[in-house]
């Protein structure tokens, strides 16, 4: 995914076949800022785009599912989403509310999806990458694949890919409705994000400001904390070396 | 992205610990938004750099998010080496800045450094390029064609 319009394995993220995700209609040719042109002004053509992969999700009742990972979506799919976790959560609420129950606050279901593609969408280091199953958006996460660099002494000003935000359906929250539909939406993430910055070149290295509920998950599975960030809401930011990245995804694949 | 995910794999996973409040961000929508406007490569911006060698390397700088400070030390220069291919028109970099900033940029050594030579006439097949990129000194703005032609250039330098 680095740099604009470059063109990289047969999955150039600057194609035009228009891919269909269940109603929405995803344009692989999205208006980015540097549609491949030669010279001459006309549409270089492009091999075919592949932005979708088959990944499994553990769905609630013990087995495993097929669902799909998409590389980058767009405004329309982000907003649909927005949509549907926020249907969710108010159908949750007044459940709750009837029942006399306490509902935890969840800060990141009011995280606004459509405004933070729409205002990355153009700029291929921001990608949006989605996780769908059973024709519902399971999870979000957008990348930043350029320009963030590693605070960790053994690692540090080297390039790195970063999680500028994570989250999963409500329905997929274990605090909300005890048993989640999905399971798996968070290692799918990481271990894509693990990708990105292995296909760019930078080893594996990613790092990310964990929400407080998550610093145990990220503390497991090998994430150093160098400590609470102020210029993040206090967050604490924790990064994953090379080793631990490969420790994270070694036999994955079958 | 080469991604392939086996079921046993987050059968694994999912057996050392559950994932369902698996989350990160703290940055603000607004930060957020600052932080992209900061990453356009606009042609007013181009236009202020006054040699080729210099518009593709802000081109990059700015294409990467990349302040003069992080371009300097990925590449192992000074910064003022940097400033200097960005705002001097008879700036005459060193050899070995040059590769690096090559390097730091993935960019073909060899073109690279021809191109900093101003040895333009091996450096690429396309003529109009050339062209532009020998006439491009310091306007006030540059077109859209200008503006296509410098992302060319910097895509044909990509091409290792």
């Amino acid at each position: 995914m680095r740099g604009e319009g470059f063109e990289q394995d047969g999955c150039s993220p600057t194609g035009t076949a228009p891919v269909p995700v269940g109603e929405c209609t995803l344009e692989a040719g999205r208006e980015t800022l540097f549609r491949g042109r030669n010279s001459q002004g006309k549409e270089r053509s492009r091999g075919p785009v592949t932005l979708s992969h088959t990944v499994p999700l553990r769905a609630a009742d013990g087995h495993f599912v097929e669902a799909v990972l998409y590389e980058r979506i767009d405004t329309e799919y982000a907003q649909q989403a927005d949509t549907d976790w926020r249907a969710y959560l108010a159908v949750e609420k007044a459940r709750a509310m009837t029942e006399g129950r306490e509902i935890p606050r969840f800060e990141h279901s009011h995280w606004e999806w459509e405004a933070k593609v729409k205002a990355s969408a153009h700029l291929l280091s921001f990608p949006t990458l989605a996780i769908e199953c059973a024709g519902q958006t399971q999870g979000l996460m957008l990348l930043q694949t350029d320009g963030y660099f590693c605070r960790l002494p053994s690692d540090t000003g080297k390039p790195m890919v970063y999680v500028v935000y994570l989250a999963t359906a409500p329905w997929n929250l274990r605090a909300l409705i005890g048993h989640p539909r999905y399971a798996g939406v968070g290692f799918v993430f990481l271990h894509a994000a693990i990708q990105m910055s292995i296909d760019n070149g930078f080893k594996g290295r990613i790092g990310l400001h964990s929400l407080p509920q998550a610093e145990a998950f990220y503390e497991k599975h090998g994430f150093l904390c160098l400590g609470a960030d102020p210029e993040k809401e206090g967050l604490k930011y924790y990064e994953l070396t090379p080793q631990a990245a490969h420790e994270f995804i070694i036999g994955s694949t079958s | 992205m080469k991604l392939q995910i086996c079921q046993e794999w987050l059968e694994r996973k999912l057996q050392q610990s559950d994932d369902a409040e698996v989350t990160a961000g703290g940055t603000s929508l607004e930060k957020f938004k600052r932080d992209l406007q900061q990453r356009t490569v606009t042609p007013t911006t181009l236009a202020q750099v006054p040699t080729e060698l210099g518009q593709v390397v802000r081109f990059v700088r700015e294409q990467r998010g990349w302040t003069t400070s992080e371009l300097a030390s990925l590449a192992d220069v000074d910064e003022a080496d940097i400033e200097a291919i960005e705002t001097q028109k008879a700036y005459d970099p060193t050899p070995r800045t040059v590769g690096q900033l090559a390097d730091a940029c993935q960019f073909s050594r060899a073109r690279f450094i021809e191109l900093a030579k101003h040895r333009v006439e091996s450096f690429s097949a396309n003529d109009s390029i050339i062209r532009y990129a020998a006439k491009s000194k310091g306007t006030a703005s540059i077109s859209d064609d200008q503006y296509e032609l410098i992302r060319a250039l910097v895509e044909a330098l990509s091409q290792r």
